[in-house]
């Protein structure tokens, strides 16, 4: 990002090839349409372009993006008529007892393959579901392996709501993928080392 | 709820490398003498493992292309919704020029109504038709409407156009009646 402050434009094409993809993921798990997650990528990056004066070195060059990234998407999303297009009515609280989900406990489990896509299925299905700050959240911290501290700053809150966002979502996807507490499916638990902290 | 389910937010937080070293220390005395509650972290670890598996899209070369070409052009930052592919597939003033025109034209007989109840019914008999009497729609008028206000298809867009042809058709009838009389 520096090399790219300095006026390099090969820089700014080396974070688009390192970043992009990853950001994609994000923004499309956000909006939930792809057409619009692709716009919202280039935007994201247009403003990167745009403002690399006002970037700090003092911050990773990641939690930047994702928070540029996130903001365009809560922009997308609180658009009028968005949440009628794009969130159905049973959207608001995974939590709770309305929505019926499909529970990988309920899939035929017929071999590791086609179990992981059915685990895959259903877990993506109940991360739509989920409020956005804690499908966000959760993303952040689970996939893009940032710390609650960045994640804070990307959703614009508090480590301690990070922490509740995360768990709740976490929590609440565990339900699907393991209902009752039984373990769904082949088994997929990892040793105690492999689930292991970040530290 | 299960007394590993209320270590849940420990448990959390463990897996985010959340948790305080001297927390950390008594969890893993936790787990190391509770099945149950090593159970109960795989399976929260399990999600983030399912999500990370997760497909999702790649942001290829025609992306990368696509964000130069803003680059180059100076693009102003907008609204994702109002580049979406297919509302950029045809310029708005083709796209949407029968539906323009076929307001004007309800609203021009419209007018022709408005001015056969002020005038009264003899220029039906006159030599110049209705249709030499209300001018069609200004160009200055039509002109007058950005084309990004068109891009949108709603039926209030459309009265407005058409209120402005009709206005525009009124002026023209004003005009002929003054250097008629």
């Amino acid at each position: 990002m520096q090399a790219f402050q300095r006026g390099d434009e090969q820089a700014f094409e080396a974070l688009f090839d390192r970043w992009a993809t990853r950001l994609l993921r994000f923004l499309d798990r956000m909006v939930k349409e792809p057409a619009v997650a692709e716009e919202l990528l280039q935007e994201t990056f247009l403003r990167v372009h745009r403002s690399r004066a006002n970037y700090s070195p003092d911050a990773k060059f990641s939690t930047w993006l994702f928070t540029i990234g996130g903001n365009a998407a809560r922009n997308e999303l609180r658009r009028p008529f968005r949440r009628h297009a794009h969130e159905r009515p049973d959207a608001v609280d995974p939590e709770g007892d309305r929505a019926p989900l499909q529970l990988v406990a309920d899939l035929p489990a017929s071999d590791d393959v086609a179990h992981a896509r059915r685990v895959g299925d259903a877990v993506g299905a109940a991360l739509e579901r989920l409020p956005e700050r804690q499908r966000a959240a959760l993303w952040l911290s689970a996939v893009e392996g940032q710390s609650h501290a960045e994640i804070a700053t990307a959703l614009d809150t508090s480590e301690k709501s990070v922490k509740a966002l995360v768990h709740r979502a976490r929590v609440s996807l565990a339900r699907i993928v393991t209902p009752d507490g039984e373990q769904a499916g082949p088994p997929r638990t990892p040793g105690l080392a492999e689930t292991g902290g970040r530290t | 709820m299960s007394r590993e389910h209320e270590l849940d937010p420990t448990l959390s937080a463990y897996l985010d490398g959340a948790l305080p070293e001297e927390q950390q220390a008594d969890l893993r005395a936790r787990l190391a003498a509770s099945p149950a509650l090593r159970a109960r972290l795989a399976e929260l670890a399990a999600v983030d493992e399912a999500l990370r598996a997760l497909p999702g899209p790649v942001a290829g070369e025609a992306l990368k292309q696509r964000l130069r070409a803003r680059i180059a052009e100076g693009a102003p930052a907008t609204s994702p919704r109002a580049r979406r592919p297919g509302r950029a597939a045809a310029p708005p003033s083709r796209r949407h020029g029968a539906l323009r025109w076929a307001a004007r034209a309800s609203f021009a007989a419209s007018a022709l109504f408005v001015a056969w109840v002020a005038v009264g019914p003899s220029p039906l008999s006159s030599p110049q038709g209705p249709a030499d009497r209300v001018p069609a729609p200004s160009d200055a008028v039509s002109s007058a409407i950005p084309d990004d206000f068109l891009v949108s298809e709603s039926h209030a867009d459309l009265e407005v156009i058409g209120v402005l042809d009709l206005l525009a058709g009124l002026d023209g009838l004003d005009e002929s009646e003054a250097t008629s009389g």
